[in-house]
């Protein structure tokens, strides 16, 4: 005879289950450090396959879309040769202030801190894998515990601030990019004429593509706050993770928010967050 | 199972497990990429029995959610429901054919994608409901896009118990 199942005690291991499960996601949330020797040893196997994989995808994508760009490349470089022209222009500007700069560090030597990127070794890294979990924006970088990478560390590339490590293995890291909306960071805008205006930065999930690969950030002003375009974001250094002074980006639009109260501004990010290849985890000298 | 199946499975686990963030990084329209764990536990579950299924999407889950290294038990929990769910809408079948798979597929990620929305929504994630309508549908369609595609091979490989070369094992 068949056995009968009894629908309370079931109720009952369903409930445990999704109760336990629930429990653990809580536990090893992004961020939570946590003992995983297993997790450590596939990163480190699978590596080496990895970054073949993503160097495979990352060619054909290129060729593929080289075939299709001639006229948008045509574009694409009037517009870089006007870009240049200007940027020389702007170039032998900033050359005269940075003699002037020079010549008032000489005169104020000693009097100010050493900025807070002396303070940091930077250890360099290249990006093996990309979104492994659809629901946070993170890229996987080949260095890990072993090469001095720890959680929170902050992660930079050339031209500005990537993210955080948010975990590490033996031989990889996680690192979650500014663009989520979990990555958020105190900055602020640097105006032409030198005064500081600070606010909040963080991933527009809520408004903007968080599907998309490519960054989009937001960040809150209050009403008073007059912030331009074209200016330059910034870490403020406050929020204790990045260090102050690491570039962000550029404000590309600034509005009031709905409620009246704030300003909000997008930030175009200063790093390509889809060509990203190599990074930098910045580590505090001991 | 030879020794033969069980290397095949593990090369497609692996595969399953790093085509995501690498190869289909590039492949994502919209932002949208296919879960192929998911695929392959549903071709599993469809030409097997439910308790080896069930052992394998716990293992696969497990190992899936460790190589992650976050939120563990997110993987886990949604592969056994995608292969009680799978099991069940197989149910009642006379024959099976690509275009019933491939419908399969797409009911069983839907409803594995809208577990794994539910369980990260109650964990704090912060998405949007239409963000994340947007991914449990796109993740249907772009699953059920691929098995339409790959539907012989799947065919070959889970139910008549061959591999690449036509081995049977």
């Amino acid at each position: 005879m068949k056995k009968k199942s009894n629908p309370i005690g079931v109720s009952i291991l369903v409930f445990a289950i999704v109760l336990g499960t629930f429990a653990m996601m809580r536990l090893t949330n992004m961020g939570t450090p946590f003992f995983n020797p297993v997790g450590d040893v596939m990163n480190k196997v699978l590596q080496p396959v990895e970054g073949f994989f993503l160097r495979v995808g990352g060619d054909v994508k290129e060729g593929v879309s080289s075939m299709f760009a001639f006229r948008s490349l045509q574009r694409e470089n009037e517009a870089l040769r006007q870009d240049l022209d200007r940027i020389t222009g702007e170039n032998a500007l900033l050359r005269e202030e940075l003699l002037a700069g020079e010549r008032y560090r000489a005169l104020a030597e000693g009097e100010f801190q050493t900025p807070a990127w002396d303070n940091y070794e930077k250890i360099g890294a290249s990006v093996v894998s990309r979104n492994q979990n659809a629901w946070y924006q993170t890229v996987k970088i080949n260095k890990g515990r072993r090469q001095g990478v720890a959680p929170h560390a902050p992660v930079v590339a050339g031209a500005g601030l990537v993210g955080k490590v948010v975990s590490v293995t033996e031989t990889t890291a996680e690192v979650l990019l500014i663009t989520d909306a979990q990555g958020q960071a105190s900055a602020f805008v640097r105006k032409a004429q030198g005064e500081i205006v600070y606010g909040v930065l963080y991933g527009t999930y809520k408004r903007g593509p968080r599907l998309q690969n490519d960054g989009a950030l937001q960040m809150d002003f209050s009403q008073e706050d007059e912030v331009e375009l074209g200016e330059l974001v910034m870490t403020s250094g406050l929020g204790g993770v990045f260090p102050k002074g690491i570039v962000i980006g550029t404000v590309s639009d600034v509005m009031m928010q709905g409620s009246g109260l704030m300003k909000e501004a997008r930030v175009t990010p200063a790093v390509n967050f889809d060509g990203l290849e190599e990074v930098y985890v910045m580590k505090e000298h001991s | 199972m030879s020794i033969v199946r069980y290397l095949s499975m593990a090369v497609i686990f692996i595969f399953c497990l790093i085509a995501p963030g690498t190869v289909f990084y590039y492949l994502s329209p919209w932002g949208i990429r296919p879960d192929l764990m998911m695929i392959f536990i549903i071709c599993f579950s469809l030409y097997s029995r439910v308790r080896p299924a069930l052992a394998l999407a716990f293992v696969t889950g497990v190992l899936t959610d460790l190589y992650i290294g976050s939120n563990l038990g997110l993987y886990t929990f949604t592969l056994c429901c995608v292969v009680l769910v799978s099991i069940r809408l197989q149910k009642g079948w006379e024959k099976e054919g690509r275009a019933l798979v491939t419908g399969l597929v797409f009911a069983a990620t839907f409803v594995g994608q809208g577990v794994m929305a539910l369980l990260a929504a109650l964990s704090g994630f912060g998405w949007s409901l239409g963000e994340g309508v947007k991914m449990v549908c796109g993740v249907a369609v772009y699953n059920a896009l691929l098995v339409l595609l790959i539907y012989p091979w799947v065919r070959r490989f889970f139910w008549e118990g061959r591999g690449w070369k036509g081995t049977r094992y």
